[in-house]
């Protein structure tokens, strides 16, 4: 996996782990909080600029890699609307 | 070409602040949007909802064109600022409140856009909230645009120079309409939308080709003129009784009431 995806794919993923979570029966998450390292990157596309980020490929990291940011995401259970 | 060129690393590069936000904004609406059609797929009364999301980025803050830009840091860019950012979720009843202090008041103001303000004098103003003709009126009526001058550094002559412009006639586009009033005679009238066509008061004059024409009613941003039979095309001329005026050239000949039949004789 070369490419980073976008910011919605990833969080979209995570979310699909919380719901995983949720279903055995008798456990009930009700928020969940993550802080995870990022890889971030803006690309041009044809509507407008997308913001990348994505989880390190990488352990080591070199001199030529970018600094790692940090992303902290809180998910609390709604109704749907 | 590849569509998906990344955004490099030098400050051609660095990105407006607002782009880069609403960048992040759209993911996140994304993100939601599908973890909602999961569960509503899935026939889920509940979902989980995005309820905020804090980033700390490294990159650098510039500040250029009176518009802040922010670039992300190189590989071994140690020097880099920490660029904290948050972004919480707003109920519609948060949003429909700050739009409103975003929305003109008048639903005909419109935005300062070829008003020959640059576009950093125009982002200056929207610093102050002036952000329509109206506002930049209603700021130089305050003070004769005194305490804008004070926070932006515009010239109050580069504010009136701009209202001038902004307050001048404008004729957009020429249409032929009934005539409702008087059913029982075939006749149409000529309806023109622009702006400030009364020009600050009073009735404007209007004139085709140098004659005068008959005006039936006058607002703002419209006129309803009543043609002669010869009147349905040539050069317009919207003259304001303050003084500026505004010219059109149209020919709606083809819209013209076909000329009455003389009765036969018996």
């Amino acid at each position: 996996m070369t490419e980073r995806r976008a910011l919605s794919e990833m969080l979209s993923e995570v979310a699909d782990a919380i719901f995983d979570l949720a279903s055995p029966l008798g456990l009930r998450a009700t928020s969940l909080e993550l802080t995870l390292p990022i890889d971030v990157r803006m690309v041009r596309t044809k509507s407008g600029p997308e913001f990348q980020a994505d989880l390190p490929r990488f352990i080591t990291r070199t001199t030529f890699d970018q600094p790692i940011d940090r992303m902290t995401v809180r998910w609390v259970e709604a109704e749907i609307q | 070409m590849n569509p998906y060129a990344t955004i490099k690393s030098t400050s051609e590069a660095a990105m407006p602040l607002e782009s880069f936000i609403q960048a992040v904004q759209a993911q996140l609406d994304k993100a939601q949007t599908a973890m909602t059609w999961k569960a509503r797929n899935l026939n889920m009364p509940l979902t989980f909802a995005i309820k905020d999301v804090s980033l700390d980025l490294r990159a650098h803050v510039e500040f250029s064109k009176s518009e802040i830009r922010i670039k992300p840091a190189g590989a071994a860019d140690v020097e880099a600022s920490v660029f904290h950012l948050v972004f919480a979720a707003i109920t519609r009843p948060m949003i429909e409140e700050n739009a409103a202090a975003m929305a003109a008041n008048d639903p005909l103001d419109r935005a300062i856009d070829d008003d020959g303000m640059s576009e950093d004098e125009r982002r200056q103003l929207e610093w102050i909230g002036v952000r329509t003709v109206g506002q930049l009126r209603e700021a130089e009526a305050h003070d004769g645009g005194k305490t804008v001058e004070r926070v932006t550094g515009l010239p109050v002559s580069r504010l009136r120079a701009a209202l001038e412009r902004a307050s001048a006639p404008l004729l957009e586009h020429v249409t032929p309409v009934e005539n409702r009033a008087n059913e029982n005679v075939d006749t149409a009238l000529i309806k023109l939308r622009g702006r400030n066509l009364l020009g600050g008061g009073g009735k404007p004059r209007v004139t085709l080709n140098g004659e005068a024409m008959a005006l039936v009613s006058a607002s703002d941003h419209e006129l309803l003129l009543a043609p002669l039979a010869h009147q349905w095309a040539g050069g317009l001329e919207v003259i304001s009784p303050h003084g500026p005026a505004a010219a059109l050239s149209f020919d709606l000949t083809p819209f013209a009431p076909a000329p009455a039949m003389p009765e036969a004789k018996s």
